[in-house]
């Protein structure tokens, strides 16, 4: 069977300078797979790639096997394809409710996305007519992953969820994420704080200086990070 | 009491046609980014359009509306967001706004073009000749118009951009234009929608406005200008308050008209421009109360500015005055009034280098600088050249004034304020009638044109003709000198960092507004001498120095490299000499629609075409004997003309095609040239290679990984020799040339 993201020998620059030096990776439909790796690796640059936003210079990006090199973005999100980028992602002068109205893009009614947001994230609802921008940071990311949960999406892309936020919102957001899982949305998901996420993974690759360092089973990743901390072998 | 009222009505008539104009510009700058400075002369042509349907052809009134605002307009607009603002993309806000204003000018060379300026075109208003009786004021009927389409165009950006979802997918591609395509939404789209509506808004402004005074190019696209700073009142953003501003503009505008001619005999004529003052008035305070920009962060951009060499810069000087001093026997008198405007044209020119060029300061105003020299000049009456000097010091300290607010602004802001300062002068200041200061009597522009006394010196007398030439010549080479000077020195270091990254030279302990004030008193102190220059070679009158006549000079300017002194020749020779429109016939009616068009492709090359010169003339430097068969071919056929073997015309053409030929020879001999050592083998090909455009400029590698993951190769060497500009010198050792 095809995978559904699938990434062969991929590289990609900004400008000049090549980030990222041969990526290959597949998530298979309903597979959750943790990205794991240290500051400025290219995670994030990873998922540029696949969301669209950078087109890769060398190497092919598949889409539940077709060759998706260069499609446009938006293409992209109608087609399934849903992205939470880093840091927070809402329009801070739109309302909630202007927010969610963005996100009807698969087709969905205004109301049935307002629902299903509404449904994981009560907070929400009663801040409806407020400005994105002036929500706290765990609200602003509980309407970011609103449209993943709204949009039924055939993969989720999510960059350092947990960045900046409290514990208890970390958990809260992960328990959506996780219904999400369990309902079959495969998902890309970058962490620094790896437990998290390779709680939640079936699979899990380590990136280092662009290129994958380690990949196995989430338990053979935790074992290989902990030799790395302690000092001993790099993961092969 | 029914003055006041009715000239409430008529104020609220004009705050709307503001309103109207205000609303599509702040709409399409909000959603894109790009501040359409051809706005205004977008309505212009649409309402000579208009003009042509309605009353040329004859069209009904809702048909002609119907092409003119719903296909016309939006068209235009879908088109120019498709073939000319997408590709901008990346470039920076500056280089943006200067397309469009090369888009004005070509739109202005445009209408000229088609509808003959020579020929009344008069325009009825809507419903013309019906009035209503209200409360025993007489109101027309197309003062109605105006404010119930007012009203309509609020209502409706209101229910755009809240109640719809293209309008609010609009909003969201404002705020973040990479999360918005990740929610599908086609920001490419959202512009192209918001570059209709604002064209079709700017359309629909100038057929409103239009009728108010006859149809006339210039002055229909500076009375939509106006709404600018209605919209600058909103910041450039908030629609509520742009109408607001439209509001304010409007009544003061039609107070302003009936109140003014009421004041006294003796005091009217220092208001009698005042009124087509108040909106660039109102602009500037505006601006002025507006909270200061913050400094910005490091901005990183496609342009670059090359350190020009004190050799290359004293030959090109040399080769301005020897080439003159060759030149100027060879032509006739009358040939002289055609020619004369060159050399002040390029101290112009090369006045912007250090303020737009290497500071990034747009500057819309440069030609008023020149006109308060020409007026400083000329008012002293003194025929030494040092009288130069005086015009130079009014000039920097008007310069020194303009830069006080534009401290505390950055970008557009910039140049709507010193555009703002244009206007002011040009259609008030320097309308003054003759006044008197205690005893001292000041006569800004002498009711017409300025009497400027030439230059004498003890044995040289510069007032002939050809004299002036020359001696004008002297001074841009001068001037030239100058700007290299200002540009090799820490002073001009800082100022380029300025342009880059404000915040960071602050927190180098760096005085950025000390810098910036000075920039603008030595830029206008240099325009402030081409102003005078320009004055002694021809009758110089308020029109000569107009803000509209500021646009072409700055355009060339750009699209030969603003931060170039060689584009300021370019720009005296295009703009000054009849050398144009001796090669192509009919080339005035063209000039502006060629420079326009010119500088809206400018987005492919940031840096101009002299950028492009620095190959051909590296090349010809190098290579003795193509650079001493160039000279000896120019002089040979400067000889011949001299000896009357032929005339003006091909004596130019031919001198151009030696120019043009000796670079192209240069290349060939470089690419086949056997090496003069062995230790310069490799580097000699590989520049010969790279100058021929064997060598695209790329890297084996990326820059951090070379060497590393490749040999470093040579080609990679002379890559990045030429991006960080190194300069070659001799080694007097060995004889080998080395890069430091
Ligand atoms: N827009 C950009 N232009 C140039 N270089 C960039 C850009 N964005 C990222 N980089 C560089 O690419 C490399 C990888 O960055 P990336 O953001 O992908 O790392 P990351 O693994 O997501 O790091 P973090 O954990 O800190 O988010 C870094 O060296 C970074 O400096
Ligand atoms: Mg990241």
């Amino acid at each position: 069977m095809t995978p559904l993201l699938e990434l062969r020998d991929v590289h990609a620059a900004y400008d000049a300078i090549e980030v990222l030096h041969g990526i290959d990776l597949a998530v298979d439909r309903g597979e959750v797979l943790a990205v794991l790796g240290p500051n400025g690796a290219g995670k994030t640059t990873l998922l540029r790639v696949v969301s669209g936003e950078l087109v890769p210079t060398r190497g092919d990006l598949l889409v539940g096997g077709r060759r998706l090199n260069g499609a446009a973005m938006s293409d992209l999100a109608r087609a399934g394809l849903c992205t939470i980028p880093e840091g927070r992602g809402v329009f801070p002068n739109l309302t909630v409710q202007e927010n969610l109205w963005m996100m009807t893009h698969r087709g969905l009614s205004r109301r049935d996305v307002e629902e299903a947001a509404f449904g994981y994230f009560p907070r929400l609802q009663e801040r409806q007519s407020q400005l994105a921008g002036t929500l706290s940071g765990g609200e602003q990311q509980m309407l970011a992953v609103a449209r993943a949960v709204s949009t039924r999406p055939a993969l989720l892309l999510l960059d350092e969820l947990s960045m900046g936020l409290a514990p208890i919102i970390v958990g809260e957001l992960f328990a959506a994420v996780g219904r999400l899982a369990a309902e079959g949305v495969a998902i890309l998901v970058v962490e620094q704080f790896a437990d998290a996420a390779l709680a939640l993974a079936d699979h899990a690759v380590v990136i280092a200086q662009g290129r994958i360092a380690a990949s196995g089973t989430p338990t053979e990743i935790k074992e290989a990070l902990r030799s790395t901390y302690l000092g001993a072998d790099t993961p092969a | 009491m029914d003055t006041f009222l009715s000239l409430t009505v008529s104020g609220l008539a004009t705050a709307a046609i503001y309103a109207v104009a205000a609303s599509g510009l702040v709409l399409t700058y909000t959603t894109t980014g790009t501040f359409n400075f051809a706005h205004g002369a977008i309505g212009m042509i649409s309402a000579f359009l208009y003009w042509q349907l309605r009353f040329d052809w004859g069209w009904p009134t809702p048909v002609a509306l119907v092409a003119v605002l719903l296909v016309a307009g939006p068209l235009f607009g879908m088109g120019l967001e498709r073939v000319v603002m997408r590709r901008l993309e990346g470039t920076s806000e500056i280089t943006r706004l200067v397309v469009t204003i090369a888009l004005l000018l070509g739109l202005l060379g445009l209408s000229v073009f088609i509808w003959d300026p020579g020929v009344g075109r008069p325009m009825r208003n809507f419903f013309a000749g019906n009035v209503v009786e209200v409360g025993g004021i007489r109101i027309p009927w197309h003062q109605f118009v105006a404010l119930a389409v007012a009203a309509a165009v609020a209502v409706g950006l209101r229910i755009l951009l809240y109640r719809t979802r293209s309008g609010v997918a609009m909003r969201a591609s404002v705020d973040n234009r990479t999360l918005a395509a990740l929610n599908g939404a086609r920001p490419e789209r959202s512009a192209m929608l918001a570059w209709a509506i604002g064209c079709s808004l700017a359309a629909l402004s100038g057929i409103l406005i239009a009728p108010t005074l006859t149809l006339s190019a210039i002055p229909l696209t500076l009375l939509i200008i106006n709404a600018y700073g209605a919209a600058v009142f909103g910041r450039l953003k908030s629609l509520p308050m742009t109408f607001v501003g439209a509001l304010v503009l409007g009544l003061l505008n039609d107070y302003a008209i009936g109140y003014l001619t009421e004041l006294p005999d003796d005091l009217e004529p220092y208001f009698r421009g005042f009124v087509a003052a108040i909106p660039a008035i109102l602009l500037f305070v505006v601006l002025l109360v507006m909270p200061a920009s913050r400094l910005g962060g490091v901005t990183r951009s496609r342009e670059i500015s090359v350190k020009p060499g004190w050799g290359g810069s004293l030959g090109l000087a040399a080769a301005v005055v020897i080439g003159t001093a060759m030149i100027t026997p060879l032509l006739r008198t009358s040939d002289l009034v055609s020619i004369g405007r060159v050399w002040g044209l390029a101290i112009i020119g090369v006045s912007m280098v250090p303020l737009i060029g290497l500071c990034g300061q747009l500057s819309l105003c440069q030609l008023t600088f020149a006109a308060w020299g020409a007026i400083a000049y000329a008012h002293l009456q003194w025929d030494n050249p040092l009288a130069l000097g005086w015009a130079a010091l009014v000039a920097g300290a008007v310069g020194a004034l303009v830069a006080l607010p534009a401290l505390r602004l950055k970008g557009i802001y910039v140049a709507l304020a010193t555009a703002a300062f244009a206007v002011l002068c040009d259609r008030w200041l320097f309308q003054f009638p003759p006044f008197s200061i205690g005893s001292h009597e000041f006569d800004l522009f002498q009711n017409g044109t300025l009497e400027v006394v030439r230059p004498r010196l003890p044995g040289v007398d510069f007032s002939g003709p050809k004299a002036y030439f020359l001696f004008a010549s002297i001074v841009f080479a001068l001037a030239l000198l100058a700007v290299v000077a200002v540009r090799r020195s820490t002073f001009g270091e800082r100022l380029i960092a300025i342009k880059e990254g404000p915040a960071a030279v602050a927190t180098c302990g760096i005085d950025v507004n000390a810098a910036k004030v000075a920039v603008f008193a030595l830029s206008a102190a240099i325009a402030g001498v081409g102003g005078a220059v320009l004055s002694g070679a021809e009758p110089a009158n308020n029109s000569t120095f107009d803000f509209v006549a500021g646009l072409p000079v700055l355009m060339v300017m750009v699209i030969g490299g603003v931060a170039s002194v060689g584009s300021a020749i370019a720009t005296g020779i295009f703009l000054g000499s009849p050398l144009m429109s001796r090669i192509f016939p009919g080339f005035e009616r063209w000039q502006n629609i060629l420079v326009g068009f010119s500088g809206v492709g400018l987005g492919k090359n940031p840096n101009g075409f002299t950028a492009d010169l620095r190959r051909p003339s590296t090349l010809v430097k190098r290579d003795p004997v193509v650079l001493v068969g160039m000279l000896v071919a120019l002089l040979a056929l400067w000889g011949m003309r001299t000896a009357e073997l032929f005339t003006n015309g091909p004596y130019v053409v031919a001198s151009l095609a030696v120019l043009l030929a000796a670079p192209i020879v240069a290349g060939r001999r470089a690419a086949t040239a056997a090496p003069v050592t062995e230790a310069e083998e490799t580097r000699e090909a590989v520049d010969a290679a790279r100058l021929a455009g064997a060598v695209d400029g790329r890297l084996s590698a990326p820059p951090e990984l070379l060497g590393l993951t490749a040999p470093f190769q040579d080609t990679d060497v002379a890559v990045l020799d030429e991006v960080i500009d190194l300069v070659e010198i001799h080694d007097g050792g060995r004889g080998d040339r080395v890069r430091i």
